[in-house]
């Protein structure tokens, strides 16, 4: 197991194709031996005062324990070479909707909606580790998604908004 | 009220359509289920349509919706409302938690929950966008999820709220899993290993192949859908074309199988009448054009010939039969309210809701060359091929009239924009895949002519290849 950031994040580039932001992010993988990742953000955080992106490719911010059941599942995994530059592909819509919970939204508005394609800047976090994930079915599945995925790499990365932000767009009676 | 369907999330898109398709297909395509449309409630905000069911089927899904609508062990509130989202990757907890491949069902009083006193789960109808959901099989390996056994798994978890028979820990997991291995039963699917609690997206378990005919012919894994699934998984779709058409074909038929599936939920009488009349031969078309492909047009009347007397299919093959077919076609595409009142005159109760069927065939494929090319289309060429053996001609001008059929439907197969973003070289090479079909030189005119219409930007090359002359992999 990896005790500490191997990986790093080198770069990130956005942009927009079909009304989809896509997410472009090298990684360079300065060891010698193939390492694992994940693939696709598991958790997606976004403020549309400050324009600030969190995609999570990790699930350490699951509880153990909740009030709820969640079926959770695998989550998708990539190769990184030894010695090699590879980049992870995001694929991501332009618009979150994050479900509010009843203490937040009473019979108001079920969802919030974050803007993402607006973003400023971005954090990428993602988990990484030596050896591929084997699945224990001695263990609950957020307990080894999170001990097998320990190991996070973090960087922020200052991004151009792919759509203009919201507060900043010409009143109607501005336009000419 | 018991069970209810959300309908308006806000920006949130609910697949009602699907859930409906779900739920029918929990209850065994039982005639009693029902969706109160035009008596909407409002649950905290959110607007939901009743589900009402009156059991007739037996077994233990059946059984188990008729508990959750009819609160048979239970008394509401609180309320079960289902989430069928359809964009999950556009979805998040209020944690920013991804919906995609997953699925959640929250008790009266969870802090996360969007309800305050209500139970309700949120599912992913797309499957991983697609890609299919794969859980461990009992015994070994790996068994694929359908959206309807992903539904009656959450709704296990709700039942056991509801009814305060919630289990502690992982024993929770195991019983909903226990629970889903009946719905498994329904569907034909393998069992759950109940042991294991591992699954994930991709593995080759796409989304369900074709609703309406899993329904229609009652089993998930029938000789029919055997065969659907060999067409989708074997030919086309090795090539990127054949990927992007079955995706384009795939988003076509789950907006077109949900009022097909809610008719056959509320007529169940017509299951085999899809079967007689659609399915099974839609599914000869399939074989036809692929012994077609197969034997490069050559032997097709021996083919229909062969065909024709198989058991199940000498019925199909006889001339009243395939003339009520003929006219069922020419009704779905232009819909000719006399016509059809003709035709179903004297039909009697077995033919109810059968109008209301081939008008909906008719609103999705007037303006749909997918649904229309792949589905209607294939049973007509079957149809006109079929009755060609009734007509006194020789094999050999059989064969070649089948043969120009083909030739001419094949050669309109849609033009995708998966063209777009081809290099020269991926441009040659899938057309040397689909010249697997598209290989007489008069299809290849017609489909190229069509292709450089669209995608105007490797004329030389596509001209090059409808003439037969190849490039540098030929």
């Amino acid at each position: 197991m990896l005790e500490k950031q191997e990986i790093q994040l080198k770069k990130v580039t956005t942009s927009m194709k079909n009304d989809r932001v896509l997410v472009n992010i090298k990684i360079d993988n300065p060891l010698d031996r193939t390492l694992y990742a994940y693939a696709k953000p598991r958790r997606i955080l976004y403020n549309n005062a400050t324009g600030k992106l969190t995609l999570a490719l990790h699930d350490q911010h699951l509880a153990e324990n909740v009030d709820y059941i969640r079926d959770i599942h695998q989550p998708h995994m990539v190769p990184l070479e030894g010695k090699t530059e590879t980049e992870i592909k995001l694929d991501l819509p332009p618009v979150i909707n994050r479900l509010r919970p009843a203490s937040e939204r009473g019979n108001g508005p079920l969802t919030e909606q974050l803007r993402i394609a607006e973003a400023t800047e971005i954090d990428i976090e993602i988990a990484h580790q030596d050896t591929p994930f084997y699945y224990d079915p001695k263990k609950s599945n957020v307990r080894q998604f999170k001990e097998w995925g320990n190991t996070v790499a973090k960087a922020n990365f200052k991004v151009a908004p792919l759509k203009p932000r919201e507060e900043t767009k010409p009143k109607p009676k501005d336009r000419k | 009220m018991g069970l209810l369907i959300a309908q308006s999330g806000g920006p949130v898109n609910l697949d009602v359509g699907q859930a409906q398709i779900d739920i029918t297909a929990i209850s065994k395509i039982d005639g009693g289920v029902g969706f109160e449309e035009a008596a909407t409630v409002d649950v905290e905000g959110v607007t939901c349509i009743p589900v009402t069911y009156t059991q007739n089927e037996t077994g233990p899904t059946p059984d188990r919706l008729n508990d959750l609508v009819n609160e048979v062990s239970f008394t509401s509130p609180p309320e079960i409302v289902v989430f069928a989202v359809s964009n999950p990757d556009a979805f998040t907890l209020s944690d920013g938690t991804e919906l995609l491949g997953n699925g959640f069902a929250f008790p009266v009083g969870s802090t996360d929950s969007p309800f305050a006193n209500n139970v309700c789960t949120l599912y992913d109808t797309t499957l991983c966008d697609e890609d299919g959901i794969w859980v461990d099989k009992e015994g070994g390996g790996e068994t694929c999820m359908t959206t309807s056994v992903l539904l009656y798994h959450e709704l296990s978890h709700c039942f056991h709220y509801v009814t305060g028979t919630t289990a502690a820990g992982a024993q929770e997991e195991v019983n909903a899993e226990i629970d889903e291995n009946d719905m498994r039963d329904v569907r034909g699917l393998d069992h759950r290993d109940v042991n294991s609690h591992n699954g994930g997206c991709g593995h080759g378990c796409g989304k369900n192949c074709c609703i309406v005919a899993s329904l229609s012919t009652g089993s998930a894994f029938s000789e029919e859908i055997k065969q659907f699934r060999r067409l989708r998984e074997h030919t086309l779709r090795h090539s990127a074309v054949g990927g992007e058409f079955f995706k384009e074909f795939f988003y076509r038929y789950y907006g077109f199988s949900p009022e097909v599936t809610r008719l056959l939920g509320s007529k169940p009488h017509l299951s085999p009448l899809i079967r007689e009349r659609f399915v099974l031969p839609l599914l000869a078309g399939v074989e036809m054009l692929i012994f077609y492909a197969d034997n490069k047009g050559t032997e097709m009347a021996k083919f229909l010939r062969g065909q024709s007397k198989r058991e199940g299919l000498t019925e199909l093959y006889e001339n009243k039969f395939l003339d009520e077919l003929s006219t069922y076609i020419v009704s779905a595409r232009n819909f000719d309210g006399k016509a059809i009142s003709v035709v179903l005159k004297n039909k009697g109760k077995k033919y109810v809701g059968f109008r209301k069927l081939l008008r909906h065939i008719n609103k999705e494929t007037i303006n749909d060359e997918y649904i229309d090319w792949s589905l209607v289309a294939v049973v007509e060429l079957w149809v006109q091929s079929a009755k060609l053996l009734h007509s006194g001609k020789p094999e050999a001008k059989i064969d070649f009239e089948v043969y120009e059929k083909i030739v001419h439907w094949i050669a309109l197969m849609p033009v995708s924009g998966v063209w777009e973003d081809f290099s020269r070289l991926q441009t040659e090479l899938e057309l040397l895949s689909i010249e697997q079909f598209i290989f007489d030189p008069r299809s290849k005119e017609i489909f190229s002519a069509r292709l450089i219409e669209e995608h105007p930007r490797y004329t030389t090359t596509i001209r090059r290849w409808a003439e037969g002359k190849g490039g540098m992999y030929a």
